[in-house]
């Protein structure tokens, strides 16, 4: 093809995308907020794919390590992946957010044009600095590189410049959460949200100033990826979880609101100081070992506990719901997050085993795991609620036209996380068992973990998962582009609980 | 040092016991909150011979991964932790929905 053909090409899918945009915008079913919303669950699907499509690239280069070598070497397409990953999870958050916040504050939100102006700034910005990774893959690093094209710090590589715009980017949607809330009326999901944005802007800077003690940087690197992950987001999912339960069940807001407390607290007091798991390794004082040991250790309690209330609610609340592929991800989110976090996180996050295991692919297993039970799942059963609103608030309950779709993609997506999650358990029990234990660490039981037979087939059998995921992915994506398109029947109408014990 | 680190040959029952803890654990808690709704003596009987499972199995977590000292302190917080665990949320269950309509209905308490 030449490349006026490529042009035109380009040119058609541009008018394209001007005209879903145009669409979007005069959509009589969404609010401002809801609009904006929309503008992230987009751009965060288009970071799943490339979530997805780099992790099969680094995946393929287990298997096959000069496949596009001094291309697109490994350590770009890892760090694209997990970067993508972060993002899109970021993308998913704050369009929820503004999705309810107006249904919530009862009132528009303050600072529209600010949102709208924050997302397309960030969006400008997570394109250039993936464009910069691509082009600029190797070399020397020093202050100019630190600011311009890689910061160097593992999972948050993002150049400096990119770091700040980040911070501003996240005040900008404090401000709109704050202030639409204090125009309007506050809640305790307001409450919870609000403060848990101001933790969410702070912990960010801890992983922007640089200190030549490794230890010392480490130190502070962790509050950014622990806390973030394990107290920031574990609060905002419960607050997008406590309104999706509203909408979708018809929950009484008494009722989500006292969880959500709960929740907080029960998160707080064995989340944070679980940090201390990442702390055993980098050269901190040894009362680390106990504190990470003994509070990593409690956190899945919480977790445990959950299952009474989802037992208690199944049986003595026989809910309807108004959304089936929305309520079948929220499923999907409470046995993601106990497997991935409970279960397999504690297998390995003492510190008497976390010797053998801490960086292997047993950390990649819980990773895999953990992120998408925990924070995919739930950003996939919001970006369903939106759909739904989206196309008229139509019926999306049993009998939907085209209903394979969601369900073979949640299906395809929920076994291949599991798959590729069981196949790198077996590489880091392998990696663990030889190169840790048996061989000491060294360079030669490096290579003879990544040689053994059982790291070869588990990063094969990894790879067909990975192609099962990433088919699971694609099929999302189609669906959620057409769910609802043509449905003329409206969405079941949920009596809260309330009404439904009346009824009854 | 203040840990001793798992020995080579009880890799897998390490792995093993940790896992088959939070599994009991939740096995556990979903028996216990099955009794309460259902009122049957099989299921508080099946949610206690689980919890003794448990119980086993802290004692041979604890034993692998060389538990002494103050490290004894977390095989007791985790007894402890899944065992009440379940009653604390049960009551906070009943708790949460207790000024419903009079026509809904609580099981349990």
């Amino acid at each position: 093809m030449t490349i006026l053909a490529y042009q035109e090409k380009a040119a058609v899918c541009w008018a394209g995308c001007k005209q879903r945009h145009a669409e979007l915008m005069a959509n009589p079913f969404l609010s401002g907020g809801q609009k904006l919303a929309v503008h992230y669950f987009t751009v965060a699907m288009v970071l799943f794919m490339a979530q997805l499509l780099f992790g099969l690239l680094a995946g393929l280069q287990f298997l096959f390590p000069s496949f596009l070598y001094e291309i697109l070497d490994f350590n770009v397409n890892r760090m694209v992946h997990i970067n993508a990953m972060v993002v899109w999870m970021l993308y998913g958050f704050i369009g929820s957010v503004y999705w309810f916040l107006e249904d919530e504050s009862g009132v528009p939100i303050v600072g529209l044009k600010w949102g709208q102006l924050a997302f397309w700034v960030l969006t400008g910005a997570v394109t250039v600095v993936v464009l910069v990774y691509l082009l600029i893959q190797f070399g020397a690093g020093n202050d100019t590189s630190l600011w311009l094209i890689n910061e160097g710090r593992e999972y948050i590589e993002a150049p400096r410049w990119a770091d700040i715009g980040i911070v501003v980017v996240m005040l900008i949607f404090f401000y709109n959460v704050a202030a639409t809330f204090s125009a309007g009326k506050w809640s305790g999901i307001a409450g919870v949200l609000t403060l848990d944005l101001v933790a969410l802007a702070g912990l960010y800077t801890a992983g922007m100033f640089y200190v030549t003690n490794i230890s010392v940087d480490q130190y502070w690197w962790w509050w950014v990826i622990h806390l973030w992950v394990e107290a920031t987001w574990e609060v905002l999912v419960g607050c997008i979880m406590a309104w999706s339960l509203m909408k979708l069940l018809g929950v009484r807001r008494k009722v989500v609101q006292t969880w959500l407390y709960i929740e907080v607290a029960l998160m707080f007091g064995s989340g944070i100081l679980g940090l201390g798991h990442h702390y055993f390794w980098i050269g901190t004082p040894e009362y680390w070992f106990t504190i990470g040991g003994f509070f990593s250790a409690l956190e899945p309690i919480p977790l445990v506990a959950m299952v009474v209330h989802s037992i208690y609610d199944s049986g003595v609340h026989r809910f309807k719901n108004s959304n089936h592929p929305a309520l079948a991800w929220i499923i999907a989110h409470a046995f993601g997050n106990f497997l991935g976090a409970g279960v397999w996180g504690f297998m390995h996050t003492l510190p008497q085993i976390n010797l053998y295991t801490h960086g292997t692919q047993w950390s990649a297993s819980h990773g895999h795991l953990a992120f998408f039970g925990a924070y995919a799942t739930i950003n996939i059963a919001f970006f369903y609620l939106a759909a739904q609103q989206a196309r008229g608030n139509v019926w999306m309950g049993g009998d939907l036209a085209n209903g394979w779709r969601w369900k073979t993609a949640c299906i395809l997506l929920n076994l291949g996380v599991l798959g590729m999650t069981v196949a790198l358990l077996i590489a880091g029990y392998e990696q663990s068992f030889i190169e840790r234990a048996v061989e000491g660490s060294t360079w030669a039981g490096y290579f003879a973990a990544q040689n053994h037979p059982w790291f070869m087939q588990a990063m094969i059998w990894r790879m067909v998962f990975g192609l099962m995921t990433a088919a699971g992915g694609g099929l999302l994506f189609w669906d959620l582009l057409e769910i609802g398109k043509g449905e003329q029947r409206h969405a079941a109408v949920i009596k809260t609980e309330a009404e439904a014990a009346i009824a009854s | 040092m203040l840990i001793e680190p798992v020995a080579l040959a009880d890799f897998f029952l390490s792995f093993f016991s940790a896992a088959m803890i939070i599994l009991l654990g939740a096995l556990y808690a979903g028996l216990f909150a099955w009794a309460k709704i259902t009122s049957q003596y099989r299921f508080q009987l099946g949610a206690g011979l689980v919890y003794l499972t448990l119980l086993l199995t802290v004692f041979v977590f604890s034993q692998i991964n060389h538990f002494n000292g103050y490290w004894l302190t977390l095989s007791f917080l985790m007894v402890v932790g899944y065992g009440c665990m379940p009653y604390v949320i049960w009551r906070l269950c009943v708790a949460t929905h207790s000024d419903e309509s009079d026509h809904s209905h609580h099981p349990g308490g």
